[in-house]
């Protein structure tokens, strides 16, 4: 179990660094060209766009493993760890349940797109091949949500994630 | 009668404009003969733009039958439906709206074959309309391609229109419609193309010096419903949209002919030293034709066999319109 | 019926302590299977991905990854040292150099959280070691820290600015003056309350040590420079000035500084990577949420039933009522999700009045600014119990005079307009 979600948890870094990383480096390109040789590159604008999809939904999974959530836990701080726990385990298991049921309505709407064949219009790839991130993203943040329910039920300490202890080091972050 | 039961049924019309534009004068006149012909029966919503989304978004929604009725121009669809881009191609319309109104919408054989092509996508064509010409507003007088050697046009992401600048050397720049006023102002961009209301309502004549009406392209777009949804209708509903739909075309030329004179008078009266070329010369716009042929072959290749026939069909029918009104 | 199914499901999840964007969706799908059961849940998710795709957005994961460069480098340090060596000797100089460099830092960067890290991490101990209260430290770090939401470049201009289609570039020059006036509101309230919190004054630096620290500022200050000076010139696009700044953050840092090196960039591409996820799917959420609401018409009723909110209502009751809905909106969401939500409501009606729309955008970007420092759920106020881990009470007893201040800066904007608009005007005039 550990060594799954080791590098699950990589292969997702992964993602999400270069991702970062291949926006600035097409923006930044982009830029200059126009700038110095008067052309705009038109692939770039939308090969962000695909990127900005695979950054927020592997995201998604990759904050949930972190147990990075912007949440409010007025009420929660409250509670004694007896009862944090038992708050975690409900929280985790409806969120679970949620992102399953959004992985399906995504499949949903991919198949839609997939029947009109929209395709982007500068590169021309067919978008529902861009979009399988989408539940695929839904799918694995299920998966880091039932692991944090396991982790709860068998170990001591209160869980936030897989991996990460409720401290206060490690909470929720609001981040705008 | 059928008119004393409890709810109507709602039919829902996502346009891809504000309130207030071509598109919504349309929807409201539809709203309004539908809601009276069916003796309060069916009640239409419309949704203007902004409320449920952009254009792509819309025609995924008709699709998921999420609205039943839909707004959707080719600068859009022609990412599902390929060969509607041919509405995109400069100098290929008549000059005269009129003509353009029947050859679209009027000519059963060009019915046939547009019909064909959205049946495709689950979409059953309503009809085509021009919201009026694209005008070009710019810091220098066009009068030939040469003119635009330099010049940075904004234009929707479409490689079509993208091509059609690059045929008369401007550089094309791709840029947010909310960002074009700002860029014009800061000198970013150097030209734009609208029809003269959107020109109008975004103040872009403010921010440029000459507004040309090459009448190059008019803007076009087409109402669509969702085929299920409508074959599912009774025969006597399916009349009724049908019949609302053809009394829809000759009111919304109309329609569209007043709003763009309206808000060029407008235009005329907040800025009265912006130059104005109402039309090219026939050499100057041949020129322009020459120049642009190579975007048509991009269209044949993009679209294949089927789109070198309807293009070819739709400059026939043009012409055979254009020669019935000489005699 | 809707609105009551939202507004009871938003809050008994919100106060269950659910990761936020749950709230929002659950919401949204309740009110379609209840009430729509013809139209299919998959239009959520169609609208979470639309939410994202709008290419002004790309600015946002930008100007976070410029940030976190410079947060990692030192560019904030050498800002700190510079902002200190000049001011730190005055009366209230320390929490006035705060304020000056939450200032000085929110040019360089879109996020609030980022400016509290740089700016309040290193300089609470010196506040808290010079002899002012914790409540009173964190506070002024919280609230200067929203400063940089004002100053641009800034996320909430930009998701504004996408949401409401007004030109970003204007609104990130209006929000300057906004910006300054609420640093000078906030120096003069250090001064004052140093005075009577009888700080001693702290010695004052040589010439020397200035001349250093002016001179080791000096790269870091140009970045606002590029910035402003680039969309003011038409040399590149709010959305392009965000790559500029990443570039422009990575030579600094790697050629000039060298605090980093190329192999770090991973590792903060990665940090920047998590916090553009954990935004845009609230985005998202917000997006799809929103989408609900305008479907079944809930903004119609909202304006025209339960305010009577008209174009003819007159200018200041338009205005108030939309810093106060923001306001409170902020008071227990992400103010990212509160923008989303509430601009396709407010921004028409505002529009149909004749009012700026630049003018609108400042307002609620400082209305914004002040609910998310505001009790009970005012993002920032986590933020700062995350940060500086310190009690929920403990963090919001000092709060109430900066909102005071604030406030009266937000009616000082309405009754004012120039004050926001006197540098768009100069620059796009
Ligand atoms: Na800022
Ligand atoms: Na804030």
């Amino acid at each position: 179990m550990n060594k799954l979600f080791a590098i699950i948890q990589r292969i997702e870094a992964f993602l999400l660094a270069w991702s970062i990383i291949s926006i600035a480096a097409l923006s930044i390109g982009n830029v200059v060209c126009r700038a110095l040789f008067g052309f705009s590159l038109a692939f770039v604008g939308e090969v962000s766009q695909f990127l900005i999809i695979v950054v927020t939904f592997i995201g998604l999974s990759y904050a949930a493993s972190q147990g990075r959530h912007i949440r409010m836990t007025a009420l929660y701080d409250q509670l004694n760890p007896r009862w944090r726990k038992i708050m975690m385990v409900i929280i985790n298991s409806l969120t679970a349940l949620l992102m399953l049921l959004l992985a399906g309505y995504a499949f949903e709407y991919i198949n839609t797109v997939r029947f009109l064949d929209t395709i982007s219009p500068v590169l021309q790839v067919p978008l529902y091949l861009i979009y399988l991130f989408v539940p695929l993203g839904f799918i694995l943040s299920a998966i880091q949500y039932g692991l944090t329910v396991f982790r709860n039920l068998t170990a001591p300490d209160v869980y936030i994630s897989y991996s990460q202890k409720d401290e206060y080091e490690t909470t929720v972050v609001g981040e705008v | 009668t059928a008119s004393t039961s409890d709810q109507p049924i709602q039919w829902r019309f996502a346009i891809e404009e504000t309130i207030g534009s071509v598109q919504h004068q349309y929807a409201m006149k539809f709203k309004e003969l539908v809601e009276e012909r069916s003796n309060g029966e069916i009640e239409v919503t419309i949704y203007p733009y902004g409320t449920l989304g952009t254009s792509d978004q819309i025609t995924e929604l008709v699709d998921m039958e999420v609205v039943q009725f839909a707004m959707a121009s080719p600068g859009h669809l022609g990412k599902l439906i390929p060969e509607v881009q041919v509405f995109l191609l400069h100098f290929l319309f008549s000059d005269d709206d009129e003509i353009n109104n029947q050859v679209l919408n009027k000519d059963p054989r060009l019915q046939k074959t547009f019909a064909e092509l959205y049946a495709r996508k689950r979409l059953k064509l309503l009809s085509i309309f021009s919201e009026g010409w694209q005008v070009w507003t710019t810091k220098d007088p066009i009068h030939r391609p040469e003119d635009f050697e330099g010049v940075k046009m904004r234009v929707m992401t479409s490689p079509l229109l993208i091509a059609a600048y690059n045929a008369y050397g401007a550089s094309p720049t791709p840029l947010p419609y909310s960002e074009v006023y700002s860029a014009l102002q800061l000198n970013m961009i150097d030209g734009q193309e609208n029809p003269v209301f959107a020109i109008q309502e975004m103040n872009f004549y403010e921010v440029t010096d000459w507004m040309i009406f090459a009448r190059h392209a008019p803007f076009i777009t087409t109402a669509v419903t969702n085929r299920e949804f409508f074959d599912s209708l009774p025969a006597e509903r399916q009349e009724l949209v049908t019949g609302v739909v053809a009394d829809l075309n000759d009111y919304i030329l109309k329609v569209q002919r007043e709003f763009n004179q309206e808000r060029l008078s407008l235009i005329r009266k907040n800025k009265p030293d912006l130059e104005i070329i109402t039309e090219l010369t026939p050499e100057e716009r041949e020129a322009f034709r020459q120049a642009s042929q190579p975007v048509r072959d991009r269209f044949i290749r993009m679209t294949g066999e089927d789109g070198r026939k309807l293009l070819e069909e739709l400059k026939q029918t043009i012409k055979e319109y254009e020669d019935q009104q000489q005699n | 019926m809707e609105a009551l199914l939202i507004i009871g499901i938003m809050i008994i999840l919100l106060l269950l302590g659910f990761p936020m964007k749950v709230p929002l969706i659950v919401a949204a799908l309740a009110v379609l299977l209840v009430f729509h059961p013809d139209v299919t849940p998959a239009v959520l998710v169609q609208q979470m991905i639309g939410g994202i795709k709008p290419a002004a957005l790309i600015a946002v994961p930008m100007f976070i990854f410029a940030a976190d460069i410079m947060t990692r480098g030192n560019s904030a340090n050498r800002l700190l040292d510079l902002v200190t060596a000049f001011v730190g000797h005055l009366r209230g100089g320390l929490p006035i150099a705060s304020a000056i460099s939450c200032t000085l830092f929110g040019a360089m960067s879109g996020s609030t959280q980022a400016t509290v890290v740089a700016i309040g991490g290193p300089l609470r101990p010196q506040l808290l070691k010079a002899g002012y209260p914790d409540s009173f430290t964190t506070a002024l770090i919280i609230n200067a820290s929203d400063i940089a939401l004002l100053i641009p470049p800034s996320i909430g201009m930009i998701v504004y600015g996408v949401v409401s289609g007004t030109s970003i570039g204007e609104l990130f020059i209006a929000g300057i003056g906004p910006g300054l006036l609420v640093l000078l509101l906030f120096c003069i309230y250090c001064w004052i309350a140093s005075i009577r919190m009888q700080i001693p004054r702290q010695e004052k630096t040589d010439a020397a040590t200035r001349r250093t620290a002016a001179r080791r500022a000096l790269l870091p200050l140009g970045f606002p420079l590029i910035i402003i000076g680039g969309i003011y010139s038409g040399i590149f696009s709010p959305t392009e000035a965000a790559a500029i700044s990443v570039l422009y953050a990575a030579i600094l840092e790697i050629v000039f500084f060298r605090d980093l090196t190329v192999k770090d960039i991973p590792d903060i591409a990665l940090s920047t990577g998590l916090i553009t996820a954990v935004v845009f799917i609230l985005v998202g959420a917000g997006a799809a949420f929103s989408w609900v609401i305008s479907f079944v018409q809930l903004p119609d009723a909202l304006i025209n039933n339960w305010l009577g909110l008209t174009p003819d209502s007159g200018y200041w009751t338009i205005m108030l009522t939309i810093a106060i809905a923001y306001f409170i909106g902020c008071m227990f969401v992400d103010p990212i999700v509160v923008i989303l939500i509430l601009t396709p409501i407010f921004h028409p009606v505002a529009i149909a009045a004749g009012i700026d729309p630049v003018l609108v955008g400042i307002v609620v970007t400082l209305q914004v600014a002040i609910g998310s420092a505001t009790p009970p759920f005012g993002c920032d106020i986590f933020t700062a119990i995350a940060v500086f881990r310190r009690p929920y009470l403990e963090v919001i007893r000092g709060t109430p005079p900066f909102i005071a201040i604030l406030l009266f800066a937000g009616i000082l904007l309405i009754a004012f307009p120039s004050i926001s608009l006197f540098l768009r005007n100069l620059a796009f005039g």
